[in-house]
């Protein structure tokens, strides 16, 4: 099962608005090391379980491992070969908003060399550049 | 002996964010001097000087000695530092001239020291699970870290606050007693992601603020609610099928012609909408 919300208010979303840096979710918050977005982007449900299964089949059950974005935005889209107009197109896949500088995933219990290579194998899947950050050097 | 940290500072007449971005630009870091009772001073420290100083230390509270335009250096706490969101460069920081009789309440990281039992023999895993302790004490007494042993640690066992050993004559711990520092878990087992059967939808999430099928619509749709159980399911394709209808009217209507009046096309337009949700 992908991930998605359980329950939402409303079955569709507007597109919102992307701009700016991550104003929260920006720190190590859980873990030692950190991927962190340098990029403005929806990533999707699917993206993020790729990281995950990429992440804990190299980490072989050892470390721990925090997701710390969630796709609950909606993402629709129209048929092929529609004409415009007759409403907006049925829910295609759930996204998160990605903004630079947004920690997406956490690790900890693992020695640095394997944590960073966990995760450069993570940002593979991503769409937007992304680097890795530890909880001792800042920049 | 613990080493004194000086950092030099100059004083700042410049203010405002256009004005601080091009001093950030130029390689300066601006920062505010305060105490009680005393109006804030607006200072600024080289960059470059301040991140090297940092290099070397992992608390950022820590007591310092600022020597403002050369004068005499005055003992100023680290109170608080500001960081970019996506470089983590410091963009400000703010200094605590502090009283060195008066104690301070100070947020003091915790180091964990050592491989635990635990992860090293039966496989488990270590859970680093608070950072940082508040602690009273003098200025002069401040601890950079706290260092703590977690060799011993099994898996099941976990270490707390009050397993931390300080002069209880210079240090008061204000962080609860019964708070867990690090624990040494079995890891669990990873979640099978189950793929959707073939010809099975996607699940929806379920709609809280979705009407629920009226009496009317139930009588005629309520075959296809009950059918998928969940009301908020059964409104949805009540809703769904609305549009068909309407969709299918024109058609209705176009073949009108053929039936002589507006009365068939009525009677299409429910029809199509049956036809539309039996496909569905």
């Amino acid at each position: 099962m992908p991930l998605m919300p359980k329950r939402v208010k409303f079955r569709k979303q507007q597109r919102g608005s992307r701009k700016g840096t991550a104003q929260s979710g920006n720190t190590l918050a859980f873990g030692a090391y950190g991927l962190q977005s340098l990029e403005r982007e929806w990533v999707t449900n699917v993206q993020i379980e790729a990281c995950r299964v990429a992440i804990n089949r190299f980490m072989k059950r050892k470390g721990r491992l925090w997701l710390r974005i969630y796709p609950d935005k909606p993402y629709t889209k129209k048929p092929l070969e529609t004409r415009m107009g007759k409403g907006k197109g049925a829910v295609e896949t759930w996204v998160a908003v990605v903004r630079p500088g947004t920690m997406m995933f956490e690790m900890d219990g693992v020695p640095e060399a394997q944590a960073r290579e966990a995760l450069r194998l993570a940002a593979f899947k991503l769409p937007v550049k992304s680097r890795f950050v530890t909880r001792h050097a800042r920049a | 002996m613990k080493e004194t940290i000086t950092v030099k500072a100059e004083p700042r007449d410049r203010v405002g964010s256009s004005a601080m971005g091009r001093l950030r630009r130029e390689g300066r870091i601006p920062a505010v001097v305060y105490s009680e009772g005393r109006a804030g001073e607006n200072v600024q420290i080289v960059a470059h000087d301040f991140a090297q100083m940092m290099k070397r230390h992992h608390s950022e509270q820590m007591l310092v000695d600022l020597d403002v335009a050369g004068g005499k250096p005055r003992k100023v706490l680290l109170k608080a530092m500001q960081h970019h969101p996506i470089d983590g460069r410091v963009t400000h920081i703010d200094f605590y001239e502090v009283s060195m009789t008066r104690k301070l309440r100070v947020s003091v990281p915790l180091r964990l020291v050592g491989e635990p039992v635990g992860v090293t023999q039966e496989g488990g895993i270590l859970d680093h699970l608070l950072r940082t302790i508040e602690v009273e004490s003098l200025p002069a007494d401040i601890l950079e870290e706290i260092p703590i042993d977690v060799a011993g640690l099994a898996v099941g066992k976990h270490l707390s606050v009050k397993d931390i050993k300080l002069d209880p004559a210079k240090y008061a711990i204000v962080t609860g007693a019964d708070v867990a520092i690090a624990a040494v878990s079995m890891p669990k087992a990873e979640e099978e992601v189950a793929a959707p059967a073939e010809g099975e939808a996607a699940a929806e999430p379920e709609v809280i603020t979705a009407k629920k099928p009226e009496e009317g619509e139930e009588a005629e749709g309520g075959k296809e609610g009950a059918a998928k159980g969940a009301p908020a399911k059964g409104a949805a394709a009540a809703k769904g099928a609305a549009p068909a209808a309407k969709g299918a009217a024109p058609a209705a209507k176009g073949a009108a012609p053929a039936a002589k009046g507006a009365a068939p096309a009525k009677e299409a337009a429910p029809k199509a909408g049956k036809e539309k949700s039996e496909k569905k």
